[in-house]
């Protein structure tokens, strides 16, 4: 039954084209990457690790799970076309193959199923798969109506700031948006002429029938429909659809532990799908002062057109790749503009924890300036019967961080080493920092010596019961640092223990939303009145609650946020050690 | 007290008819807000890098910028920790004044 035709071959040609594509660029990443990490792809290739990994490309490529999560309406949107797609592609070709009765049929004969085979066939579940295939079908339209609709009512759909587009992705788009009714126009001609389809092209196609004879332009669908097909793969490459093969392989390079950051990075690139979620919530488009959030930079990067903006003006907050459904990480892809090629862990130091006897203590640069933090810090560790060493206390030292999110890898290097190697001097059990810039810089990397922050360890000397805390009628809003409740990836716990000293207000940008209070130490592009544009909104966002004090964990937001707000700033040390009660 | 590490400029003429104030035109076309210095030395005080003896020194290098002198502070000193800006009374981001020297030579060596 080998028959074909003409019309097919746009859709050959572009998929011929995205499938070489994709393998080649793969292979030429994979080729790119260092010897540790590609065995490290041989060793996890054939473990769970893959199964895994398997398991969220299904609810991520194809339901899109975290878009869900964020708003259900993008979510059923996303998972429509691709979910729809990837059933109406699987039942079409089941259906085809049990048409062919163990025959085997070139794939064009799978695809336009209906053209080669019109009309009705009796086969073994015909019934059903010819209306599940009507019904995928119908899923993608109602998706794709939600998809139009949005453009023009994109407020109604949650979207805070619409994404504008290059010219590619519209084209692309465009594309798209053509596939599926030409689909259902042809697969409905088709069945005017010669019965057959399901409820909804077999009904489209008795309506057709009875307005008037559709044969003259049955074949011309087809022609549209596979033209429609081929246009989209052959700029698939080159768009924002990229993301729907890339993905699947950055989740699978992810799984498989590869640590290269720039095999990494290059992924990254080329998996975001400029949906947009990283636009709305970020303090540079919502107060209309850059244009760099990923969606933009990122297609720039594709480019090799990333702009200085891209690079300096952006806080380096985190708040978008926190949101980012693909967990884009635009923040290393901008580190590697900048010229520093590692990258900053997420989480907390992984060392056992312990609470030592003697640790070393670390203010910062910042911590300089709000020796409030310090005088406090001194009070609750006396009291918790712990043994100090301030080691910035006669001199200064740095981590090394802000030069790092300024483009100067190498001194930045040598300015931790010095840190490093006097922490080392004072034989500490534990290193404590009030800073959480330096501790992200720092955890992890005093080989047996476990960092914390100083939330987290008065936290531990809470629930050892070594100090005890008094409550207040104190009303208090905690603004979580972006260095500390994305970066390190500790959001709750701060606010637990506030709340065993006072009433919490807070707002609703919290924890891993948190917005930024516009200090950053990156973002060194930003001139003045942006910085007290971005440091004025949040400040009036965090007193907008009216709590008696604002509490926070970072010496840059307190004083940011000090400088902008009516309200007292207070650091999250100063309030334990305010509510700390003196034993006998 | 702290030493801030720097005493006041020593008598000098300038002759305006030999200084060269082109890069100061340059930097504060691009960052107009410099121009708002009132040259009280905070970020100088407040600077870790000038306290540990180093000749960094935003305040001269903004005076010396305006004034076509040459450059005495080493803008690769800078650690770009910001303090400097926290603690201006007008909230200027004096570190960028380094950050563009900085780039200014990189780009001059390319
Ligand atoms: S970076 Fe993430 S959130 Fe932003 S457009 Fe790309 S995929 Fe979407
Ligand atoms: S890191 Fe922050 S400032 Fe930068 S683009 Fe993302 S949300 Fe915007
Ligand atoms: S940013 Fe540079 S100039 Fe400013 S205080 Fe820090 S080291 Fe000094
Ligand atoms: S603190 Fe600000 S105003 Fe004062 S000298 Fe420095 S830059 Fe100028």
């Amino acid at each position: 039954m080998y028959k074909f035709d003409p019309f097919a071959i746009p859709f050959l040609i572009g998929f011929a084209f995205v499938i070489g594509w994709v393998i080649v660029r793969m292979i030429q990443i994979f080729i790119g990457m260092p010897k540790k990490d590609k065995k490290r792809v041989f060793v996890n290739i054939f473990t769970f690790k893959t199964v895994r990994g398997i398991g969220e490309i299904i609810s991520e490529v194809l339901i899109h799970h975290r878009i869900w999560r964020e708003n259900k309406l993008l979510g059923f949107m996303h998972m429509s076309f691709a979910l729809g797609w990837f059933l109406l592609i699987v039942t079409g070709w089941i259906e085809s193959s049990l048409r062919a009765n163990g025959e085997t049929l070139p794939i064009w004969q799978h695809i336009f199923y209906k053209y080669f085979f019109p009309g009705e066939h009796v086969f073994r579940l015909s019934d059903v798969i010819k209306q599940l295939m009507d019904l995928w079908l119908a899923v993608i339209l109602l998706g794709q109506l939600i998809a139009v609709l949005k453009r023009f009512f994109y407020r109604r759909a949650g979207i805070k700031i619409r994404t504008r587009h290059s010219r590619m992705n519209r084209i692309a788009l465009t594309a798209l948006w053509f596939i599926f009714p030409l689909r259902l126009l042809a697969e409905s001609c088709t069945a005017s002429l010669y019965g057959g389809g399901g409820f909804l092209t077999g009904s489209l196609g008795q309506l057709i029938a009875w307005i008037g004879d559709a044969s003259f332009i049955t074949y011309p669908m087809w022609w549209a429909y596979s033209i429609a097909l081929g246009v989209f793969f052959c700029v698939l490459p080159f768009s924002r659809y990229l993301h729907i093969p890339v993905e699947a392989f950055l989740i699978l390079a992810r799984r498989w532990r590869v640590s290269d950051i720039t095999t990494i990075n290059r992924l990254e690139t080329m998996a975001c799908s400029a949906c947009g979620m990283c636009l709305s919530d970020c303090p540079l488009a919502r107060n209309n002062i850059a244009g760099v959030q990923p969606v933009y930079f990122i297609e720039r990067l594709r480019d090799g057109k990333a702009t200085t903006d891209d690079a300096w003006k952006c806080l380096q907050c985190g708040r978008c790749q926190q949101i980012c459904p693909v967990r884009v990480h635009a923040n290393n892809l901008r580190q590697e503009l900048k010229g520093s090629t590692d990258r900053v862990e997420f989480g907390l130091d992984t060392h056992k924890r312990v609470l030592a006897k003697r640790v070393t203590l670390f203010s910062g640069c910042m911590g300089k300036l709000t020796p409030r933090t310090k005088a406090a810090m001194e009070k609750i560790l006396n009291a918790a019967g712990v043994e100090q060493t301030w080691i910035d206390e006669e001199r200064d030292l740095c981590c090394g961080r802000p030069l790092r999110f300024n483009g100067n890898q190498n001194t930045a290097n040598q300015k931790f080493n010095e840190l490093h190697d006097a922490i080392l001097e004072t034989r500490p059990d534990a290193i404590v920092t009030t800073c959480p810039i330096c501790f992200n810089m720092m955890k992890n990397r005093f080989e047996t010596i476990p960092v914390y922050h100083h939330t987290d360890y008065i936290r531990m000397l809470i629930e050892a019961k070594r100090i005890d805390l008094e409550r207040s009628e104190e009303t208090l809003t905690y603004h979580d640092p972006c260095e500390l409740s994305r970066q390190a990836e500790y959001a709750r716990q701060p606010l637990k223990v506030l709340n065993r000293v006072g009433t919490m207000l807070q707002p609703e940008e919290t924890g891993e939303k948190t917005r930024c209070c516009g200090g950053a130490v990156a973002a060194i592009g930003l001139n003045n009145s942006e910085r007290k544009t971005l440091a004025q909104e949040t400040a009036d966002y965090l007193s907008n609650r009216n709590a008696d004090k604002i509490v926070t964990a970072c010496p840059l937001c307190k004083k940011t946020i000090a400088q902008r707000s009516k309200r007292p700033v207070a650091d999250f040390a100063e309030i334990v050690a305010d509510a700390l009660v003196e034993r006998e | 007290m702290k030493q801030f590490g720097y005493t006041t400029l020593t008598k000098k003429s300038v002759n305006i008819y030999e200084t060269d104030t082109s890069l100061w035109k340059e930097l504060s076309a691009a960052n107009p807000e410099f121009k708002g210095c009132l040259s009280c030395g905070a970020c100088t005080a407040a600077c870790p890098i000038n306290n540990s003896g180093t000749t960094l020194n935003n305040r001269r290098t903004i005076i010396e910028l305006n004034r076509g002198m040459a450059i005495t502070s080493d803008a690769a000193n800078c650690q770009m920790c910001n303090r400097c800006s926290l603690v201006c009374p007008k909230g200027l981001n004096t570190r960028r004044i380094f950050f563009e020297l900085i780039r200014k030579r990189t780009e001059e060596k390319q």
